[in-house]
């Protein structure tokens, strides 16, 4: 620290100083202000000449009891400090004092400064890492919302593949998926038409799948040959030919995964289009797409395949059945197998709780003949294999039908020829019958009186004329009409009938008990009837039967009833009677058709072909008419 | 009147001409379709008695190609499709159709005038 002082002062300060190294007096008779000292002591008289203008140093004023100052000169020279002069010590203590806060204030400067520094230092660092910090910060935000993106991103990707899950089970899928997408893809692109083709590898049939400028879904079939695929300029030729429209930028994808082509495509129409966006969308989207899509195509042929198989079945009349080593029934024409419990064939078509002997599942036979139930029939079996079990598919022939048919066309066979022989014989027989009666009843006119002459040729007249009856009958039976109702005398139509059944009833007792009366019906067929019934009674029984025939008059019908002694119908065949084709006979001998055409016979006269099962001694048939 | 009986039956042929001679009647008898067009054509007949089925040519033949317009009656054994044909619409010649066989002779003889008797008129 400087301190300037004058000469006399100096020297007393000198001794208190001494020890002061940091204190540097300086000494001027003539204080100035070039001198620039921290410290100015001195009298009034010494310093007011100081000029401070530049350089403000403490000023400590020494002032004497005697020296008589004013205010002005205080105001003046304005001094830090004032001392008496007589306080050397203090004056000494004072510089010391002011040394040491100017040292302090040194020291806190540069304290102070050095602290500014490190300040500024700080603050830039401050700044510096700010700003470093910022960057991170913005990487991180940018790194936070591009992870953002891509969660949505897979969230939409995963809502996708769950839409895809849930409507996949309706039969409107693909239609639906078209409409999702092209919603779906409205951020990115407009689209004017949007659609999916699927070209199939061996068909020649191809889907196509597209939601149209008026919104409707619409499928078509194309049938033309894609072999080559598509591109995007390709698709758009075979769209602008078909549509008949100009067809805008079309933004196909391909995808190979299933076994089809699998194509999906946008038609955009000038506008601009974030490409990379919409590829990115339908990118992740197309295998999942195609997948789906190509397995519900395959599902609908599945079923179409299915419903047809299993219509084959549901539409057979004969029994066919699958059935599997176990002779479960997997799939029968008969409508029960569908529950839910094992249903084995021999339970079903033989009624069996063991399998058939002569099965064609167990003999392996592709064609063999087997007898089930009673009843004949003629099989066709294929063995096929799936998923490594095998399964037999068995077509069953009821052969009794076909046999029955058989002999049934024979029978009407024969009976045309019956019928033609009759005919034919009819005629011929009329003939020389027609000329046996004119003769006879010419020389009748001729004889006149001579009586035993008169006689026989009466007698040859009757003959002639009985056999005129017979062979009308006959020609009457033998004609094939139509149900023509009318008034029959029931009576006259037995006779009728027994005159043609001579052969057979010879070995028969006939009781009639008829009266005349006039029912209505078919008079040909009703003489069928009758034939067949009495037919039937006198071939039940080796031996000699007897044939009752009577009526039984009821409030408003009446009953002819046909009673035989022969041994009746068994009671397990009763239901059994009027069905075709049933017969006890043996094969070949009658039709089994007999009772079944009567009975319908009799029905379309209105009337009723009943057997009486409370009737023991025999068989008992009743025909019913109306009154 | 002269009439022209054609049936293949001898025995009716025989009867039913002399019948009708005893009535007072001329007849000439043929035994097929073909004697009967034969004799047509010599003689003038005032009617014909014709059988339907007969060998060579038989009644329908007759009926086609006779020339003369003559009255006919058939008589025939039995009815069928055919014979149902034959009525005066399609054969303006038939007069009428008897069915064999016949219930009686006089009775038959009248029928035979009757019918002649209507058709002059």
């Amino acid at each position: 620290m400087n301190v300037l002082t004058t000469t006399s002062i100096a020297k007393t300060l000198d001794v208190f100083l001494q020890k002061e190294d940091s204190i540097h007096l300086s000494v001027n008779s003539n204080i100035s202000a070039e001198s620039k000292p921290d410290v100015l002591v001195g009298y009034y008289s010494d310093l007011k000449s100081f000029n401070q203008n530049n350089h403000k140093p403490i000023i400590i004023l020494i002032v004497s009891k005697t020296e008589d100052l004013q205010s002005n000169d205080f105001l003046s020279l304005s001094p830090n400090y004032i001392i008496d002069d007589t306080d050397f010590k203090g004056w000494a203590r004072l510089i010391v004092k002011i040394k040491d806060e100017l040292s302090k204030n040194k020291l806190s400067k540069a304290i102070r400064s050095e602290v500014e520094e490190k300040r500024e230092t700080l603050e830039k660092l401050n700044s510096f890492l700010m700003a470093q910090d910022e960057e991170r910060g913005s990487a991180l935000k940018v790194f936070i919302s591009e992870e953002n993106k891509k969660r949505n991103e897979e969230k939409k990707l995963l809502y996708f593949l769950d839409f895809i899950n849930s409507v996949y089970p309706q039969p409107d899928f693909i239609d639906q998926l078209i409409l999702f997408l092209k919603d779906d893809i409205k951020k990115n692109a407009i689209s004017h038409q949007l659609g999916i083709i699927l070209l199939k590898k061996d068909q020649t049939t191809h889907d196509w799948f597209y939601q149209d400028v008026k919104n409707d879904l619409k499928h078509n079939d194309l049938t033309t040959s894609f072999e080559a695929g598509f591109t995007s300029v390709t698709l758009n030729q075979f769209m602008a030919n078909f549509l008949r429209r100009p067809v805008g930028k079309i933004i196909l994808w391909e995808n190979n995964s299933s076994a089809e082509k699998f194509y999906f495509y946008i038609e955009v129409l000038g506008q601009d289009v974030n490409l990379t966006e919409l590829d990115a969308y339908v990118s992740q989207r197309l295998s999942a797409m195609a997948l789906a899509v190509s397995r519900k195509l395959t599902e609908f042929t599945q079923e179409v395949l299915l419903s047809n198989w299993r219509r084959m079945f549901d539409s057979t009349q004969e029994p066919t059945h699958v059935i599997d080593v176990q002779f479960n029934l997997i799939q029968s024409s008969y409508a029960f197998y569908k529950s839910d419990r094992a249903v084995k064939c021999h339970s079903v078509l033989a009624k069996r709780d063991t399998p058939c002997i002569d099965c064609p599942a167990v003999l392996k036979k592709q064609k063999g003949l087997v007898n089930i139930d009673n009843k004949n029939f003629e099989y066709s079996m294929t063995e096929f294999t799936v998923m490594n079990n095998p399964y037999f598919l068995i077509f069953y022939k009821d052969k009794t039908v076909i046999n029955s048919l058989k002999t049934e066309y024979i029978q009407s066979e024969k009976m045309n020829t019956i019928g033609h022989l009759a005919n034919h014989l009819t005629h011929e027989l009329n003939n020389p019958l027609t000329g046996l009666k004119m003769s006879a009843q010419f020389i009748l006119d001729d004889v006149g009186d001579e009586v035993t002459l008169t006689n026989d040729l009466k007698e040859i007249l009757k003959a002639t004329e009985r056999s005129e009856t017979i062979i009308k009958d006959l020609s009457e039976f033998t004609k094939v009409k139509e149900i023509y109702i009318e008034k029959v005398n029931f009576n006259k139509l037995v006779q009728k009938t027994l005159v043609l059944l001579k052969s057979i009833t010879r070995k028969s007792k006939i009781f009639i008990d008829i009266k005349d009366r006039d029912i209505l019906a078919s008079f040909n067929h009703l003489q069928q009837v009758v034939f067949n019934l009495i037919k039937n009674a006198s071939e039940a029984s080796q031996e000699k039967t007897t044939i009752k025939i009577y009526e039984v008059v009821h409030n408003h019908y009446i009953d002819y009833v046909f009673e035989d002694n022969g041994p009746g119908v068994d009671i397990k065949n009763q239901d059994q009677l009027f069905k075709p084709f049933f017969t006890t006979k043996k094969e070949g001998d009658g039709t089994g058709l007999g009772l079944y055409l009567s009975s319908q016979l009799l029905q379309k006269m209105n009337g009723e072909l009943i057997f009486d099962s409370t009737y023991k001694s025999g068989a008992r048939f009743i025909l019913r008419f109306k009154l | 009147m002269k009439i022209l009986v054609v049936d293949d039956e001898n025995l009716i042929r025989t009867t039913l001409c002399r019948s009708l001679e005893r009535r007072q009647h001329l007849t000439s008898a043929a035994q097929d379709g073909a004697e009967a067009l034969a004799m047509l054509e010599r003689n003038d007949f005032d009617l014909v008695i014709l059988d339907l089925l007969m060998p060579e040519k038989n009644g329908f033949d007759v009926l086609i190609e006779m020339k003369k317009q003559i009255p006919v009656i058939i008589i025939s054994a039995f009815s069928g499709p055919e014979e149902e044909n034959i009525n005066n619409k399609n054969y303006p010649q038939v007069i009428g159709f008897i069915k064999k066989p016949f219930e009686d002779l006089q009775k038959l003889l009248l029928k035979i005038e009757e019918l002649y008797a209507n058709n002059i008129r």
